[in-house]
């Protein structure tokens, strides 16, 4: 009889960790892998809502920056670069690079805009500014949200004992994204 | 002005490395906490509700004579106060069995009806989202021409990216006060509200953390817990009605009123303003009614001063800090949240009428109100918003579901504010002598002191609750027996 159950006792015990824990784990891994997946998708949400916010800002200004063409031509080619990027294969990493100088040209010309007065009275350019700030913020916390997300797939999946179920089931490690695009920082 | 939310949470904090905290230890500190307050206050709410289900016995045990009286016009069932009796006045029966049979017969009903009725309040609260209450505030879709109110939608929106939730809608409320307050049912249909004065005061940072801090309390689940704690005290407005109903019109009334809307779903302001009267009830015209109603409102007071309104609010004050917690974790900028708060109370957060729906705001309604605002910062080092009422007159009696001020600003320390530390006073540091005296004093004063408070307490619930079932019994009595020797009689 005590035989009975020293045999008993653990076939019930892992019985019980291979229908009530692995599908747990196993859904909250997925869980978190598509919560990075999704973060990642507002992020270039939020990098598309910036490259349609530059033309805007370019009309509204261009009228008085006529003697600011390198700085107005920088923002254009720097936009339509990133805009021609948006379908390359290297995805969101393979596109740092053109988003990147998208986010230095818009720095330049916040800058040149601050030193004019007539630019900073006007309700329409201060608008597309508040804009522009909310949209780098917005940019900001898309990528904070995303490599929080990452933090805590990848603590999940390192930690014992759920480890032990990512090689059996193909949960690859996600990626930290490394993006500069504070226009302030950039200028 | 500085709007990165790449910002670090600053590092001229006089806090050595030590005293910090990550805002996700404290998160996890202050989750564990909320749990633990929760698992009290059930307890708690569990002891009160056993005063008033005695209260309620005599009320319950007519409706039930009644309607056996009435199922025995169809099918014979002996009179249910002979089982009683039956058993009670048996010598064979054990003791323990007839003091089983005395808590079954007195409490249990009681405690089962106010069980349903949080329930029924809960499901309501969960289905008209008590935002009705702060929306019986003058507020209105903000302006998109104004730069303060389109800077506003921005902000609600950058936060919402960063915690990952769909954009709430957004609500101007145009009262005297710095405040701001998530009213709604879920995180998918929450609404933000932000009075005119805050948007006008603070800059685009001080905005983004409060609003940081709204999203973050929708995001963590604080409007559940928000609705399922007010519908304690709606249960004891109901309670209290339906306990008067037999003997006041102006309870049966009210009665009406609130089973009409909860019934026939209807305008949410409406149905504010229902459960505003429903908790507010003022009832008890005539002599017994009176007595009554002053006998169950001295228990309610009693019982919620000395044991239940602290213990009743201490989940909410937790999930403030942890509200906190979680917006520096949205916004990486504990400094701007701790400016704004000390801000908005030197400004006055008082939002008239906004006490109804306490929990919801960032910080306490009930404070001083932005009319007598002066400025001046004392927020800063003041204790403000820890003694205010909220809710109604009754509902938390001098419990405020909101924590200090002083001690929010002294935890957003740990994560990064840079603003002055919270004044502490030590009494054994600065008057070492005294404090010793004090001490000793209250030692052998005020322990005894305590003891008796506490029995003149108990003697005093105990007197409330024998004298409202003195009274109530009577009322009953004689509406119950004629009919039940009516209804005997037919049968």
């Amino acid at each position: 009889m005590s035989a009975g159950l020293l045999v008993l006792v653990p076939v019930l015990l892992l019985v019980v960790v291979v229908v009530v824990w692995v599908p747990a784990a196993y859904n909250g891994l997925v869980r978190l892998r598509n919560e990075v997946a999704n973060a990642s998708g507002q992020i270039d949400t939020q990098l598309v809502r910036r490259h349609d916010l530059v033309p805007s800002l370019l009309s509204a200004v261009q009228g008085y920056l006529q003697h600011e063409r390198d700085v107005l031509d920088r923002v254009t080619r720097a936009r339509a670069a990133a805009v021609g990027a948006l379908g390359s294969p290297g995805g969101l990493v393979g596109r740092v690079a053109t988003e990147n100088e998208l986010s230095s040209a818009l720095g330049s010309l916040t800058a040149v805009v601050e030193s004019y007065p007539q630019l900073r009275s006007s309700a329409n350019v201060l608008r597309l500014q508040e804009d522009l700030v909310s949209t780098e913020n917005r940019i900001a916390f898309a990528r904070q949200h995303h490599n929080d997300a990452v933090t805590a797939y990848n603590t999940a999946r390192e930690t014992f004992p759920r480890n032990l179920l990512v090689g059996s089931f193909g949960f690859r490690p996600a990626e930290y994204l490394k993006l500069d695009l504070s226009v302030s920082d950039s200028r | 002005m500085s709007t990165d939310p790449q910002r670090g949470t600053g590092s001229s904090s006089a806090l050595s490395p030590a005293d910090r905290e990550s805002f996700f230890a404290a998160q996890r500190r202050h989750r564990r906490a909320a749990r633990r307050y929760s698992a009290y206050a059930t307890v708690v709410v569990l002891v009160q509700s056993v005063p008033m289900s005695v209260m309620m016995a005599p009320l319950l045990l007519g409706v039930m004579v009644l309607a056996v009286d009435v199922v025995n016009l169809a099918f014979p069932v002996p009179d249910p106060r002979t089982w009683v009796a039956a058993v009670a006045d048996s010598a064979g029966a054990p003791q323990a069995v007839q003091v089983a049979l005395a808590v079954v017969v007195v409490i249990v009903p009681g405690v089962l009806v106010m069980a349903l009725i949080w329930w029924v309040m809960r499901r309501f609260f969960l289905r008209s989202g008590l935002g009705g209450a702060v929306l019986t505030l003058p507020v209105r879709a903000p302006d998109p021409a104004d730069p303060e109110e389109y800077q506003l939608l921005n902000v609600v929106a950058e936060i919402a990216v960063s915690a990952g939730i769909a954009t709430p809608s957004t609500l101007i409320a145009e009262v005297p006060a710095s405040n701001a307050a998530a009213v709604g049912t879920s995180p998918d249909q929450a609404t933000i509200v932000v009075t005119r004065r805050l948007l006008d005061e603070q800059d685009r940072d001080e905005t983004l953390a409060v609003v940081g801090h709204l999203v973050a309390s929708v995001a963590n689940g604080d409007l559940h817990i928000g609705n399922t704690v007010l519908a304690v005290f709606a249960t004891y407005g109901v309670a209290a009605t339906l306990f008067l109903a037999p003997v006041d019109a102006a309870a049966r009334r009210t009665l009406r009123t609130m089973l009409r809307v909860v019934r026939h779903r209807s305008d949410p302001v409406q149905e504010a303003e229902a459960v505003r009267e429903l908790i507010a009830f003022e009832g008890g015209d005539g002599m017994i009614a009176g007595m009554v109603f002053l006998c169950w409102r001295l228990t309610y007071w009693v019982t919620n001063l000395f044991f239940v309104s602290h213990w009743l609010v201490a989940p909410l004050r937790a999930r403030r800090y942890l509200a906190d917690a979680t917006a520096v974790q949205l916004t990486r900028d504990a400094d701007s949240l701790g400016r704004a708060l000390a801000g908005m109370q030197s400004h006055g957060p008082g939002v008239p009428g906004g006490g109804y729906a306490a929990p919801y705001f960032v910080l306490d309604p009930q404070g001083p109100c932005g009319s007598d605002a002066g400025g001046g910062g004392e927020g800063h080092d003041s204790d403000a918003g820890g003694g205010g009422e909220s809710l109604d007159s009754d509902a938390a009696l001098g419990s405020s579901m909101h924590p200090s001020l002083g001690r929010r600003l002294a935890r957003l320390r740990r994560l990064g504010y840079l603003g002055p530390a919270p004044r502490r006073f030590s009494a054994f540091r600065e008057h070492p002598v005294r404090a010793v005296l004090g001490y000793l004093l209250l030692l052998v004063v005020g322990v005894p002191l305590g003891v008796a408070i506490f029995a003149t307490v108990l003697a005093l619930v105990l007197t409330c609750v024998l004298l409202a079932l003195l009274f109530l019994s009577f009322a009953v009595a004689i509406v119950v027996e004629p009919l039940h020797v009516l209804l005997r009689g037919i049968a």
